[in-house]
């Protein structure tokens, strides 16, 4: 009898590390999948709330990319763009971007708007990552 | 239909984009917002300029609303809306070149509904600003209620600045 042990997701969240470029690879979500990834994920979602022409988002995108995966798969990294998903966006009131969310069993835990700096990002989840251990 | 002194702007709730002012690393969506929050429970006072960075509406009519926003308020205004056509980005870079420093704020009607249905509407073709731009005007408006509202003559520039309205209030 053939037992799953484990569901393979068709957008689960690969990772390229390349020595030379560090380059990452952030799985996107949109309105039909949000609940299902987002909202009843187990682990903290972080999640960046983007669009294609917005230069301050191409900015943060790798720098907290890579703070993520400093996390060791602690919390998982989506992004949401705003244009191809503006309900989501207007459920949760963005009205600037980059705006990232912190989500945790379905609750938002923390926010930043604004590309702010590496050492600010690394704070945020540093914060994120104690108001889940404490729950 | 253009809109009268007695008239109640609730019939014409429209969605309109409220423009958040320019934020270094940010980039500004603006605010989606129904007219009617706009004027629910509250003395304001909205005027509108067919376009931002033209001459007349940066030379001189937000310029006098900016600088006699303290009296203006000095008389129970609670809020001085400045609402145009252009869209909800250009206005943002507005606010900033205004100077504006949250005395005034802006309303995008950037696809001229709210405008429309106020019957203020005008075509700007000639000057290359297209059609469905709004017409110079202000207004009083005292709880969704209009109260006052002096529209400018095309071309001109009298009955719709700041001290002009202040006279009214």
């Amino acid at each position: 009898m053939l037992k799953v042990t484990k569901l393979i997701n068709s957008t689960s969240k690969i990772t390229f590390t390349n020595q030379t470029l560090n380059r990452f690879y952030t799985t996107k979500v949109t309105a039909n999948d949000f609940e299902k990834l987002v909202l009843k994920s187990d682990k903290p979602v972080i999640l960046d709330v983007y669009a294609d022409w917005c230069g301050p988002c191409r900015m943060i995108a790798g720098p907290l990319a890579k703070a993520v995966d400093s996390k060791n798969g602690s919390m998982i990294l989506y992004k949401l763009d705003f244009d191809e998903s503006p309900s989501i966006a207007e459920k949760y009131n963005v009205m600037s971007i980059p705006h990232v969310f912190a989500f945790h069993k379905g609750e938002i835990i923390d926010q930043f708007i604004g590309a702010i700096p590496e050492p600010r990002i690394n704070q945020f989840l540093d914060n994120v990552q104690k108001k889940v251990n404490t729950k | 239909m253009t809109i009268k002194v007695g008239d109640n702007l609730e019939q014409f709730n429209t969605t309109l984009f409220y423009a958040l002012p320019e934020v270094d690393g940010v980039c500004q969506m603006g605010k989606k917002i129904q007219s009617n929050d706009l004027f629910k429970g509250k003395k304001v006072i909205l005027f509108a300029i067919p376009g931002a960075f033209t001459p007349t509406c940066s030379a001189q009519h937000v310029p006098s609303y900016i600088n006699l926003a303290k009296e203006i308020k000095a008389k129970g205004v609670d809020d001085v809306y400045c609402i145009t056509t252009n869209d909800p980005f250009v206005l943002s870079i507005f606010e900033t070149h205004s100077k504006a420093n949250g005395t005034v704020k802006f309303i995008s009607d950037g696809n001229s509904e709210f405008t429309k249905k106020l019957g203020l509407d005008f075509d700007g073709s000639v000057f290359g600003l297209g059609a469905g731009r709004t017409q110079r005007y202000a207004m009083i408006v005292d709880k969704g209620i209009v109260t006052a509202i002096d529209i400018e003559k095309p071309g001109q520039y009298e009955v719709s600045s700041a001290e002009a309205i202040l006279k009214k209030l």
